[in-house]
């Protein structure tokens, strides 16, 4: 019995050391960084193609990606991602996680009274995707009956919920973008109502399964978003995003990103 | 396939920090499994309520609604100085759940020991502290290992649920690679990797338990 006793305080103390060492691993690793720039922590939800996601080499990647890179780049400081889920994400800027989220964030009322945000650097509409073989629905009437998918949290999920009111259809919320998706193709649902960018994406991987419709529900523009006392920060962001536009990269990133410009026309949507 | 095949280092990094989550959890919980145990046990009413009120709290409130607590709402409640990252967090809320657990596990075990056990330590003019160490919580190793070995497998997969707070262990891995392929392909070699998991901790256990029955 000694000698377990033995075994099982050498493996705690083993581990403990372990456990110590990542931990100082950790904090030594982003003090390194403190000392050469300054760290702009950037909070995004990396499922979510082509916005924010991970690429083959599970590097973080995507068009909002680059944009805060560049944006803080012209802030003469470094970009740290730090990934989280939709679901808490802004719960998370608040608690102080990250800075700033360049998630894929519509410019919504509640939104820009809750946060602190940017003027829009890319206009969003939200499309109905449905079934490759569906012909029924051609405008957003006629979801009247079906069942619609929509992320949870979401600007389409808002939208949706504000639309209800009008029309009579089953509102599905999932936790991830994807899910809606793969209930489609399992049959469950007839329309799903997504940021566009994201639509094409999931729709050029299958087409044999999904399509874009010709309906549209609301067109929104996507801004940074802060938390509402950073505003020295959001300041700071906002004179870089004109100086990205007034420089072409916000239109080179879009066309890398998209295949066209969808960043040319955000003003006017405002 | 070839998508799979890909896939599987990406996968693996992932099971490594379900792993590094399984055993800090384990080893802090049963640490702390052991010393609200012997509070349980204690004569001291203070000591025993305020264990049974810890055991109480962690045990009856979702793991998930405590990871949020220790990642969005602490910080919230008490400043900045307390807002720790996702790993420290998921560490946190996994090893204060399972010592809940792991307590009522060891308290068990103790319990299970003959009294006369106790009576004989004393009689030879040991201390409840000496009994304790040198007679009964020994002999509860061997009944301790099958439930402790449930306990480890629940959490292992349990600690999925720290994919909500953006921590990329094996199951928010899979969602990425998932979302970002539009395939859900992906979920078989990840639970296959689950499995593979619990397997080792399974045959470990049925190890240790063989070792220890010799004594019986």
């Amino acid at each position: 019995m000694n000698k377990m006793k033995r075994i099982l305080i050498c493996l705690s103390a083993l581990l403990i050391i372990a456990f110590a060492a990542t931990a100082c691993g950790v904090s030594t690793g982003s003090g390194n960084a403190d000392d050469t720039q300054k760290v702009l922590k950037v909070g995004v939800d990396d499922t979510y193609p082509p916005m924010e996601f991970k690429d083959e080499s599970n590097a973080t990647v995507g068009f909002d990606i680059d944009v805060a890179t560049e944006l803080a780049k012209k802030m003469g400081m470094k970009a740290e991602f730090i990934s989280n889920d939709w679901a808490g994400i802004f719960l998370a800027l608040e608690s102080g996680k990250f800075d700033v989220i360049v998630s894929s964030v519509s410019r919504n009322e509640e939104r820009m009274e809750k946060y602190s945000m940017t003027t829009p650097y890319i206009a969003n509409a939200q499309v109905i995707v449905v079934p490759a073989e569906d012909t029924s629905i051609k405008e957003p009437k006629d979801l009247a009956g079906k069942n619609v998918g929509v992320q949870i949290g979401t600007t389409a999920d808002e939208s949706c919920a504000e639309y209800l009111k009008t029309t009579k259809f089953t509102l599905k919320q999932y936790d991830q973008v994807i899910q809606p998706f793969s209930d489609m193709k399992a049959g469950r649902l007839d329309a799903i109502v997504v940021d566009e960018v994201v639509a094409r994406y999931y729709v050029k991987k299958d087409p044999k399964s999904y399509k874009v419709s010709s309906a549209r529900l609301t067109n929104e523009p996507i801004g940074v978003c802060f938390a509402k006392n950073s505003t020295e920060l959001r300041d700071q962001a906002q004179k870089a995003l004109d100086e990205l536009f007034a420089d072409g990269t916000m239109k080179k990133l879009s066309e890398k990103w998209f295949g066209e410009d969808l960043t040319g026309n955000v003003k006017d949507i405002k | 396939m070839d998508l799979i095949i890909s896939k599987i280092p990406q996968l693996l990094e992932g099971a490594v920090v379900t792993m590094q989550l399984t055993v800090v959890a384990v080893v802090f919980g049963m640490i702390l499994g052991l010393f609200l145990a012997l509070g349980r046990l204690s004569k001291n009413a203070v000591v025993d309520k305020i264990c049974w009120f810890y055991i109480w709290i962690f045990r009856g409130t979702p793991l998930l609604m405590q990871i949020f607590f220790f990642y969005y709402a602490l910080p919230l409640a008490l400043g900045k100085t307390f807002s720790f990252g996702a790993m420290t967090a998921a560490f946190i809320a996994l090893s204060l759940n399972s010592g809940a657990y792991l307590a009522e596990i060891i308290r068990a075990a103790i319990q299970s020991i003959d009294k006369g056990q106790m009576e004989a330590s004393k009689a030879l003019g040991m201390s409840y502290g000496q009994a304790m160490r040198r007679i009964i919580v020994p002999q509860s190793y061997r009944r301790l290992i099958p439930p402790v070995g449930n306990e480890v497998i629940a959490l292992l997969k349990d600690s999925a649920l720290v994919s909500s707070i953006g921590m990329s262990e094996l199951m928010r891995t899979t969602t990425q690679i998932s979302n970002a392929t539009a395939s859900a392909v992906i979920y078989l070699p990840s639970a296959a990797l689950y499995l593979i998991m619990t397997s080792l901790f399974t045959f470990v256990f049925e190890r240790l338990e063989k070792k220890y029955s010799v004594y019986e």
